[in-house]
């Protein structure tokens, strides 16, 4: 049984674009823009339903980063400098923790456009605890394993406030794990991720990218989420050791930063050949990363492309 | 050769903004009566000359004819040029006055590529990307006119900046190289190949025979700046075949800029890339310590040393200046291999900002040779 769904932030349109930069030039007020946002959002739920994705998302079209809700909304927070996002030429700006965080809950959950994903089965997107801790500047606390407890009490409470308000599956996005290994990390991301999810009432996933997951998969394996996932353009998929068993692979079969449309044939056998591989009996085909590394027009055409792919895989 | 027999000299890196009355005249509309204060105020204060002329251009009702936008962007590269040698500078250009920026410049000058859209670089800043869905074809060597003028006008030693085929590959969309490599059955072997022979095929269809067009229209110092080179580790070794293969009998000195970048990820691969020196960013970091690098491995090349944030407004003074120059010379060992720049092109800062970062930089450079003499 093949599912698919989006797996980050997904490109403004064109008309969005001018509208943000007119909103940064002061000809454009906040409230325009966010009906801007809004009919956007609606456009790309539209878009995920008509292909028959499994789980619809608001594309994060507000979203400047993937961390940048909580950035900007965690009190002793701030959006620091503009800094590389991995290996890729566009940026992220880095958090800044000032002082001791204490969750709210409420972070996300108003940079979600709710509203346009009502009466549909929707997906959140959040950084893991690993992925926030390893990409934000600690000012605050000097002691690691304190702001990963920490951080990992801010996405539960978050977590819950999404699941609250309708979500039904939730994907924590992590390319530090991949991209950026460190030893010991694994266990720690574990723990922290199994204090997030504990008791949730969310389908959850873990999503790896921009790095290749073989050296880690056997162990991610073992996280405490229903569905992992990793991307199959930075993974040398001959080396994939480990058994799937019960768990959903999200395979990123889709590449999320070239505009090249994949062949639906050659991809659907491609995701085949990994999932039975490992062992798995349900296999997510997603794209490799956020779609936000295209224009608007050729990642709409991934969407169509996706949903093919996953008929062929059946 | 434009080199100075001085320790610390100094020298520009890239772009510059453009002002206001140059964006508005270049797309045929009027500047406003602020832009045109702003023109009178730097025509001041840079001893410019003749610029009613200007203003009768800028002035004029309807649609500028080619020639007359043409006549607008020499105006252009005129006052950014004087600029740049009014601050002081040993070494100048103009400013990238004429060029949209550093991508999709050249990028338009070259056959095989598609514009499809914008994608974001950050918040709510976009560029717009290209896709190769054929294979490139110079269609004919760009920046030649530009070079030109820049040479009749300077007062000083001019370097030509010119974007390095390493990373107008990795800011493109990859279609056609990798169709042709699709073969290849692991799709990271598959992506690692077609990056490359885009890469060379950029580097010997099109920056070759540019390169040796501008040494022909007389290039002596050519930089050629690669700020993706470091963005992906493993492809290091495309980078540097390429930017080999790019300058293969060039007759002219060669720098490469890198910037925003993980250093040691470039080592020790670029020991063999073919260059004459390295202008590299270092107050941004804040790591003068990363001149070890170069020791460490013994890289006995030049180096650009960056000594302004161009992404502030404060104003790096004189003192701070000349002491991580001398902390550089330090670490090195070797004084007589360091010059001194911003870590990259002023575009982000006004005119007064970067005019300012620019004087001191010349001033705290002179400062850093006074104190070397005297020790």
């Amino acid at each position: 049984m093949a599912f698919a769904h989006l797996t980050g932030i997904f490109p403004r349109s064109e008309e969005l674009i001018a509208a943000t930069r007119a909103f940064e030039r002061g000809r454009l007020d906040q409230a325009a823009l966010d009906r801007l946002v809004e009919e956007d959002t609606r456009r790309l739920v539209a878009l995920q339903v008509e292909h028959g994705l499994d789980y619809v998302t608001d594309g994060l079209l507000r979203w400047q980063d993937l961390l940048r809700p909580l950035s900007d909304e965690l009190p002793g927070v701030h959006a620091g400098p503009v800094t590389r996002w991995f290996d890729n030429n566009s940026f992220y700006r880095r958090p800044v923790i000032e002082r001791r965080l204490r969750p709210t809950g409420e972070a996300v959950l108003r940079w979600v456009t709710v509203r346009a994903l009502e009466g549909q089965p929707w997906k959140a997107i959040l950084p893991s605890p690993w992925a926030f801790v390893a990409l934000a500047e600690d000012r605050a606390y000097g002691d690691e394993e304190a702001l990963l407890r920490d951080v990992a009490e801010v996405l539960r409470a978050e977590a819950q406030s999404l699941v609250r308000a309708g979500c039904r599956y939730i994907q924590f996005s992590d390319p530090v794990l991949v991209a950026r290994p460190r030893d010991g990390a694994v266990p720690r991301a574990q723990k922290a991720l199994a204090r997030v999810v504990e008791g949730l009432d969310v389908r959850a996933a873990l999503y790896t990218f921009f790095g290749d997951a073989a050296p880690v998969l056997p162990a991610l394996l073992d996280f405490p989420v229903d569905e992992i996932g990793f991307d199959l353009y930075a993974t040398e998929v001959d080396r994939l050791e480990g058994r799937a068993r019960e768990k959903v692979l999200l395979l990123g079969a889709l590449d999320g930063r070239n505009s090249l449309l994949e062949d639906a044939e050659e991809t659907a056998r491609t995701v085949r050949r990994v999932a039975d591989r490992l062992g798995a009996n349900g296999v997510g085909v997603v794209p490799s990363c956020d779609l936000e590394f295209l224009p608007w027009e050729v990642a709409v055409a991934k969407v169509r492309r996706l949903a093919e792919v996953r008929r062929l895989v059946g | 050769m434009s080199d100075t027999k001085k320790l610390f000299p100094t020298q520009e890196i890239g772009s510059l903004a453009k002002p206001a009355w140059l964006v508005k005249g270049a797309r045929g509309h009027r500047p406003s009566g602020d832009d045109l204060a702003e023109l009178d105020h730097w025509a001041g204060r840079l001893g410019i000359e003749g610029v009613d002329e200007l203003r009768h251009l800028l002035a004029s009702n309807g649609e500028p004819t080619e020639a007359a936008k043409q006549a607008i962007r020499d105006w252009g590269a005129l006052f950014a040029i004087r600029f740049l040698e009014a601050a002081g500078l040993d070494v100048v250009y103009d400013g990238e006055a004429r060029r949209v920026e550093m991508y999709e410049y050249p990028i338009r000058r070259i056959e095989g590529f598609q514009f499809y859209g914008h994608v974001r670089s950050f918040d709510n800043r976009y560029y717009r990307k290209a896709a190769v869905v054929d294979r490139v074809q110079l269609r004919e060597p760009f920046h030649l006119d530009e070079l030109g003028f820049v040479k009749r006008h300077a007062r000083r030693p001019v370097k030509i900046p010119i974007t390095g085929p390493y990373t107008l590959a990795d800011w493109s969309f990859n279609e056609y190289y990798l169709r042709q490599a699709s073969d290849i059955g692991d799709l990271r072997k598959r992506n690692y190949e077609a990056k490359r022979r885009f890469t060379l095929d950029l580097a010997t269809e099109v920056l070759r025979p540019t390169l040796q067009a501008l040494v022909t229209a007389g290039a002596d110092w050519i930089q050629i700046d690669e700020p993706a080179a470091a963005t992906h580790q493993e492809e290091v070794p495309i980078l540097v075949e390429a930017f080999n293969a790019a300058t293969e009998g060039v007759q002219a000195r060669i720098s490469i800029h890198i910037c925003y970048s993980n250093y040691r990820a470039l080592y020790p691969h670029i020991l063999s890339l073919r260059t004459d020196m390295l202008t590299l960013e270092f107050k941004n970091t804040g790591d003068y310590n990363i001149v070890h690098i170069f020791k460490d491995f013994g890289d006995q090349r030049q180096i650009g040393l960056g000594v302004l944030d161009v992404h502030s407004d404060v104003i790096e003074t004189p003192e701070e200046v000349r002491e991580k120059v001398l902390q550089a010379a330090e670490i090195l060992g070797a004084p007589e291999r360091i010059w001194v720049n911003p870590d990259c092109g002023l575009r982000t800062r006004t005119w007064d900002v970067a005019f300012a970062k620019l004087q001191n930089l010349v001033e705290g450079a002179r400062l850093a040779r006074e104190a070397l003499a005297r020790a």
